[in-house]
């Protein structure tokens, strides 16, 4: 992505399509940023894989359709029609792929290699979310996004239960982990920001080991055959992922948690928390096939190596918690 | 603090071998030693670290039962061939447990509780023989991950409300009757899963089966444990709440344990047998703390120090005749006292102990839970008569069914008890019936109000 004169210059153009649409001023603003980050993004996405164009033109039509709807009813919201209101929630939705609006993700998701993957699940994700939580959607768009909340939540649990595409996997993850992120949004407040740093934090670090061990679908991974300490880390992303409490994952889900237990959003909550526990499922079954010590080896598939990054990963989802928790300390006490 | 530190220090040390790592738990377990005169009261270590009787008995307990594990896996060559795995596993365990049992903090404590699954998760899949293992290992996760995330929310909003997440200044209002009775059940929800009560049981045996013979007797002894700790913390600060479900909860885990009590006489695994025998205990654990007396406090404490040693030993020495026979079956297990007599003794203590025999530390807990059941209500008698009677009747079933009758004709030449298999087992005995002569070592002096 990054090795060539012109990936760098539409990696820049992306950053900056971001930068653009959540500082500017009016709608109009917002919406050449998110074209820019859209149109710059499309080239690197097939950069990624050239035999294919299909993902990067289904991702171009949805992302091209939700710019539109938000550009003409943010258009519309200078004559003081509220109901704009709920299109724009629904274009940023649609941008954002959380659940109602959530298939086109699943089918680009799962055709791009790892590193558009993890662009398409961090970067492209933090213009919609800062949007959504300028927009005000605690006036007049609650419905709206406590639907959009639960079912997240419950497509993002149930969905991922039979799959074997790791990167659906990850994507039905990332709609659950949407679905906890926009819960703040709600009630308006900030820790919807801790939560997506460290969601990019965690989904870096399983998408840094799962490319370091070259893995797209849940039954390779019996046939790699690689050291403990690697199969380790691995679990322990996923398990951070999970959001097992003494790892990585934990910190955010207890920092949303806290912010709105006091709050009528603790049935909501609570909802929440058992789809995730459906969602650690699913990681759990990742985990097993690398945790088997004692199971039939392919021989032909070996790999042996020990990075450095390795070392990083497991330390950051092993260690991230507590470092997150001195860091943050007012929330605990 | 500086022993406790020392000692916390020592855990992040890598073992290279089952021996290095033995001999550093029985440091640390010597250096614990110089704690054990303590003066009954709450013992501050480091800023939230503390303990009282009820924490270090614990704390003790884990670590030696942990010295035991690394003995009794010694034999197995699945595990010697992984032992620095195997030893980081376990002194993290170790170092989760010490942390959930000695901190004040209230969320420390819950994320310590939840942390102690996975070291056990790892070490039933990695070390486990049968493919089954990993059905257990979910089973064992999302049983116990469902039931505790509500008691996070339940902490969450205490420590809330007054801005403190101190074990010592727990404070439970009651909004209205639903609620506080939710609040309760969640609360009682949570560690009856790990204790396991009937009904929330299943988890258990199934990972006792798969689990290899560190996983049973960790799962046994010190996991279950967290269960009963946790009861004995909360319900004592939470009274109030407790109040209007405490007869539901009672009769629930005592009709809970006379079912699982009559299940064990059915049983043909030897493994399956002790796992169901050590949830029938629990129940007397948990009927007896949520008493809210002194006495079933005392009870609770005293059976959950006494089964720790004991259905640990009874796991190891399942082990023993697993090792030597490959099985775990009651058809295969059959008139080991001719060949193994030695053995044979030690079966027989253990299962002695197990049913409450005197000088064991099962009967005192029993007397005294007991005694706390039935001055709160007659109506008990009837489930804890049937748990009392059956106790005996599988524990007697268990030894007589494996060491009486006619050896099966594949059973021909058997390698006799090794010393070490001794050592382990003497251990574990010993303890267990000399705490009877000393029980003030591990009793909870203080009311259970401010436990």
């Amino acid at each position: 992505m990054l090795n060539s004169f012109l990936g760098v210059l539409f990696f820049m153009g992306m950053l900056s399509g971001v930068w653009f649409s959540i500082h500017s001023d009016s709608w109009l603003g917002v919406w050449v940023g998110l074209e820019l980050n859209l149109v710059c993004f499309i080239p690197l996405m097939i950069q990624g894989d050239s035999m294919s164009s299909e993902p990067s033109v289904k991702y171009f039509l949805v992302q091209a359709c939700a710019s539109f709807l938000l550009l003409f009813s943010g258009a519309s919201l200078m004559n003081y029609k509220e109901g704009m209101k709920m299109l724009i929630l629904i274009s940023l939705l649609l941008k954002l792929g959380a659940a109602p609006f959530y298939v086109w993700y699943l089918w680009v998701g799962d055709s791009l290699k790892w590193l558009q993957f993890l662009v398409l699940s961090t970067v492209q994700k933090i213009a919609p979310l800062v949007l959504l939580f300028f927009s005000g959607v605690n006036k007049g768009g609650e419905i709206l996004i406590y639907l959009s909340i639960i079912m997240s939540g419950l497509i993002g649990g149930v969905g991922g239960i039979n799959e074997v595409s790791l990167r659906k996997l990850l994507v039905f993850s990332s709609l659950n982990h949407m679905g906890w992120m926009m819960m703040p949004l709600v009630s308006e407040n900030e820790f919807w920001f801790i939560y997506f740093l460290f969601y990019c934090l965690m989904i870096t670090m399983t998408i840094w080991i799962l490319s370091l061990l070259k893995l797209y679908y849940l039954n390779q991974m019996f046939s790699v055959s690689v050291s403990w300490a690697n199969k380790l880390t691995l679990m322990m992303t996923f398990f951070s992922l999970g959001g097992l409490p003494p790892l990585l994952g934990f910190f955010p889900k207890l920092v949303v948690i806290e912010s709105s237990v006091g709050s009528p959003m603790v049935l909501n909550l609570s909802f929440m928390i058992m789809m995730s526990v459906i969602t650690l499922f699913y990681y759990l079954r990742m985990g097993l096939s690398v945790l088997m010590l004692n199971h039939l080896k392919i021989k032909s598939n070996l790999m042996f190596f020990k990075k450095f990054s390795v070392t990083i990963i497991l330390l950051v989802t092993l260690l991230g918690a507590e470092t997150s928790t001195f860091l943050f300390q007012s929330f605990l006490q | 603090m500086m022993k406790t530190m020392s000692i916390l220090l020592l855990m992040m040390m890598k073992p290279t071998k089952l021996m290095n790592s033995l001999c550093l738990l029985t440091f640390m377990f010597i250096f614990l030693s110089f704690l054990i005169k303590h003066d009954q009261e709450w013992f501050l270590f480091y800023s939230s670290l503390s303990s009282d009787t009820l924490s270090f008995s614990l704390i003790c307990l884990s670590t030696l039962i942990m010295i035991l594990m690394i003995m009794s896996s010694t034999s197995n060559t699945n595990i010697t061939y992984r032992a620095m795995y195997f030893s980081l596993l376990l002194n993290s365990l170790l170092m989760c447990l010490f942390l959930t049992f000695s901190t004040l903090n209230i969320i420390m404590f819950y994320i310590m509780f939840e942390a102690s699954l996975i070291p056990t998760f790892m070490l039933i899949l990695g070390w486990g023989n049968q493919p089954e293992r990993s059905q257990a290992g979910i089973y064992m996760m999302v049983y116990t991950v469902t039931a505790s995330l509500p008691l996070l929310i339940i902490f969450l909003m205490w420590s809330n409300k007054i801005g403190s997440a101190s074990l010592h200044i727990l404070y439970t209002y009651d909004s209205n009757w639903l609620t506080s009775s939710l609040w309760a059940f969640i609360l009682v929800l949570a560690f009856s899963v790990k204790l396991p009560t009937y009904l929330v049981h299943v988890w258990l045996p199934k990972a006792h089966v798969e689990a290899p013979v560190a996983g049973s007797m960790i799962l046994a002894a010190i996991l279950l444990k967290l269960g009963g700790y946790g009861l004995l913390r909360m319900i004592s600060k939470t009274s109030n709440l407790m109040a209007p479900i405490i007869p539901l909860l009672i009769s629930w885990s005592l009709a809970g344990g006379a079912m699982i009590a009559l299940l064990c006489v059915f049983q043909n695994d030897i493994k399956m047998l002790i796992a169901l025998s050590s949830v029938a205990h629990m129940a007397m654990v948990m009927s007896g703390s949520l008493t809210l007396s002194l006495w079933g406090t005392n009870g609770a404490q005293f059976i959950m120090i006494g089964h720790g040693f004991c259905s640990s030993a009874l796991f190891c020495v399942a082990n023993m005749t697993y090792e030597r026979l490959n099985s775990r079956s009651f058809f295969a297990i059959k008139g080991m006292q001719v060949i193994l007599p030695v053995m044979s003794m030690a079966w027989f203590m253990l299962c002695t102990s197990n049913m409450a025999s005197p000088p064991s530390l099962n009967l005192l807990g029993e007397m005294n839970s007991i005694t706390a059941i039935f001055s709160w209500t007659y109506f008990l008698s009837l489930p804890l008569t049937i748990m009392v009677f059956l106790a005996a009747a599988y524990s007697l079933f268990l030894f007589s069914q494996s060491q009486h009758g006619k050896l099966s004709l594949k059973t021909q030449s058997i390698s006799p008890a090794t010393p070490r298999e001794w050592l382990i087992l003497f251990l574990h005995w010993m303890p267990l019936n000399l705490l009877f002569l000393n029980p003030c070592s591990i009793q909870l002096f203080i009311l259970p109000y401010n436990l």
